[in-house]
């Protein structure tokens, strides 16, 4: 035996000992603090830093958190937000699954994350949040609980473990120049164009959320009305309408963009549209177009329709994890970002370009005239146009089989 | 005939690595660029302005990427350089069961292991701290450290050391004198590597890192998602400064001697 070996087997026996050692080491079990009053929490939270789970993919909003979120609750709370750029929020989520199997039910890392649908369900059921906390919030007053869109979650209940702070509603952006100014506003009239200019339109593939929320529109236009996918999963229904879907993409697929041999990517889509070579991109956010014109990545001939038939809504929220160290702190933020205030800047056109999330007549009279003066931006449809044709989402299941379903019956036909 | 071929390699290699860069400069101060205009239509440095923002992370972030690199680089010699000369130069039981552990880190990709790590770091209370991230990214950079040591002392010869214990020097000025000058330029490619293997970890740095840690990876990620191209851009030519400042770095110490190239090439 030489030196360098035994030094090996040493280093190894070490590294072992201490491993297994360590592991029996108990990790923080005390669950973090519950508040009953406003006043407690915001005590609690003065002087604090609230970490901020978000996805970081857009330079704009990480700047408008940082100035218009994070600078004011320091200034009026004296809570530091701490803006954690994420790529995926999910890749959070596995995080703070690990955390809970360790038993780790205090001093967590994340404080607030920026969530909804599918995760929310996920992190819901897998007792990974902290409350219910959303009746604790003085402004959750102007928020339309009511609402069932508002309520649920792509029909999960909400139950207080969320709160909102952004509305989203689908629209379709067009290049006027390719399209006219009088854009295909059903799925007939959109097929008819489509076999008319063949490569000229496509869609992100699935498991995107875009993409996935375009073949979703296929669904309640195949049933003629949203109601069938607002329970729960069934698969009678699901086969009713599905191939009455399949048919019409199958059908198309020959003339989409590349001869529907690959579908690109969401990120992809707003490169294909800004250059011309397709017409048609879909979006989330009814504002992105007029803002992706002002910040120079669209040229300015996009603009924005709805589908007659109407297109699906939902709510960007935010939740705080079961392990949070900073509740407090937490709940301060996600109370500020329903205020009347906040959301009135998120709904200016010129800085946020967002949906506002809470019920604009419960605003003050000042507050509603302020509102109504927005200039929207030229491809930016009105507020009352879009909350006419506004849809709810379905439950996770439906989404998921809707999913498989065209990854089997499109992609591999 | 030899400098010929020398230029053309090197002209070579600034043609691949250069172009793609010369576009991600283009798109970085572009507005308006949309296809087929060969120039964007419109400039601006909004891009560059978010990147100096306080918005941005960048300078947090390059420092912490720094920090990290660098002690992940020193371990790997720590760890590696041993290993490697052990691996090289003597015979003992269980060396090929070493070698192919050694390995595993490259074939089994870091994701797979890194939600076990996590738990264990939990334990070890070293998740979300640097001092977690570093020992993360010593997994997949020791093992390229010991690749490019094992060609390197499998090259060397004891013998100098030897004569120069036999006049009288003691392990340290060993060392210092004969062994180090003998494996230098191997040794600064192998760090290079480490470094490099650190800087651009993302999955792991995140998982582990918690988000408490900003390397520029982290930054980097979620912008390439999104639809900002000129920030992403500009982002992306900050991340890869670096390598870029490595590469004309090894390309010189390859150029300078035989000795790395020869430590290149396993016998």
């Amino acid at each position: 035996m030489n030196t360098y070996s035994n030094w090996l087997v040493f280093v190894t026996a070490a590294v072992v000992l201490l491993l297994s050692g360590c592991a029996a080491a108990p990790a923080g079990t005390a669950a973090p603090p519950v508040y009953t009053d406003w006043d407690d929490v915001l005590a609690a939270a003065k002087g604090t830093t609230v970490h901020w789970y978000m996805w970081g993919g857009s330079d704009k909003i990480n700047t408008d958190v940082d100035n218009d979120i994070g600078k004011t609750v320091l200034a009026r709370y004296g809570v530091t937000v701490n803006r954690v750029p994420v790529a995926d929020i999910a890749e959070i989520l596995n995080k703070l699954l690990t955390e809970s199997s360790a038993g780790v039910t205090a001093g967590g890392s994340v404080d607030l994350l920026w969530i909804n649908g599918e995760n929310f369900k996920t992190a819901k059921s897998a007792n990974l949040l902290y409350g219910p906390f959303v009746d604790l919030l003085p402004n959750s007053r102007y928020v339309n609980w009511d609402d069932p869109a508002m309520a649920n979650d792509f029909g999960t209940p909400v139950d207080g473990y969320e709160s909102p702070w952004g509305h989203a509603q689908f629209v379709m952006e067009y290049d006027t120049a390719q399209v006219g100014d009088t854009p295909p506003t059903t799925f007939e009239a959109l097929a008819d164009w489509i076999r008319a200019h063949p490569g000229k339109f496509t869609y992100p593939a699935i498991p995107d959320f875009t993409g996935s929320v375009f073949v979703r529109h296929l669904f309640y236009w195949a049933a003629g009305e949203p109601t069938p996918f607002l329970g729960d999963f069934d698969q009678a229904i699901f086969d009713r309408y599905a191939p009455q879907v399949w048919d019409y993409l199958n059908g198309i697929e020959p003339f989409l963009w590349r001869e529907g041999e690959t579908y690109p990517e969401a990120a992809a889509m707003t490169d294909l549209l800004a250059n011309g070579e397709i017409a048609f991109n879909m979006s989330y956010s009814p504002g992105n177009a007029s803002l992706s014109i002002a910040q120079g990545i669209y040229p300015d001939t996009i603009r924005t329709f709805v589908f007659e038939t109407g297109t699906l809504a939902n709510n960007n929220y935010v939740a705080i994890p079961f392990n949070a160290s900073n509740p407090a702190g937490a709940l301060v933020v996600a109370n500020w970002l329903i205020d009347p205030e906040m959301q009135l800047i998120l709904a200016d056109p010129a800085r946020w370009g967002w949906l506002m999330t809470i019920d604009p007549s419960r605003l003050s009279a000042a507050q509603q005239a302020q509102l109504a003066s927005y200039d929207l931006g030229v491809a930016t449809l009105p507020a009352d146009v879009l909350a006419a044709k506004a849809l709810p989402e379905p439950q996770g299941e439906w989404v998921a089989a809707m999913e498989k379903g065209w990854v089997e019956q499109v992609l591999q036909k | 005939m030899s400098s010929f071929w020398r230029g053309s390699l090197v002209g070579g290699i600034g043609v691949v690595v250069g172009l793609p860069l010369l576009v991600q400069v283009i798109w970085s101060f572009a507005f308006r660029w949309y296809f087929p205009d060969l120039l964007p239509s419109e400039w601006g440095l909004h891009a560059w302005r978010y990147v100096f923002s306080d918005s941005s992370r960048v300078g947090e972030a390059l420092l912490t990427s720094l920090g990290i690199g660098l002690a992940v680089s020193l371990l790997s010699i720590g760890i590696g350089m041993p290993a490697a000369r052990a691996l090289a130069l003597h015979d003992f039981p269980g060396k090929g069961l070493v070698e192919w552990l050694l390995l595993v880190p490259i074939v089994v990709p870091g994701v797979v292991a890194t939600m076990g790590i996590h738990l264990v770091f939990i334990h070890l209370r070293v998740a979300d701290t640097s001092l977690g991230v570093v020992l993360v990214h010593l997994i997949p950079a020791v093992p390229y450290m010991i690749l490019v040591m094992v060609s390197v002392f499998a090259n060397y010869d004891t013998a100098l050391e030897e004569t120069a214990r036999t006049l009288g020097a003691n392990a340290v000025r060993v060392f210092w004198f004969v062994t180090l000058p003998a494996i230098l330029p191997g040794l600064l490619v192998a760090t290079l590597f480490t470094f490099l293997i650190s800087w651009s970890q993302y999955v792991t740095t995140l998982l582990i890192g918690g988000g408490r840690v900003i390397t520029l990876s982290m930054l980097l990620f979620p912008l390439i998602g999104g639809s900002n191209n000129a920030t992403a851009a500009a982002i992306s030519l900050v991340f890869v400064a670096p390598a870029l400042l490595a590469l004309g770095f090894t390309a010189r110490s390859l150029a300078k001697g035989p000795s790395v190239l020869g430590g290149l090439g396993r016998p």
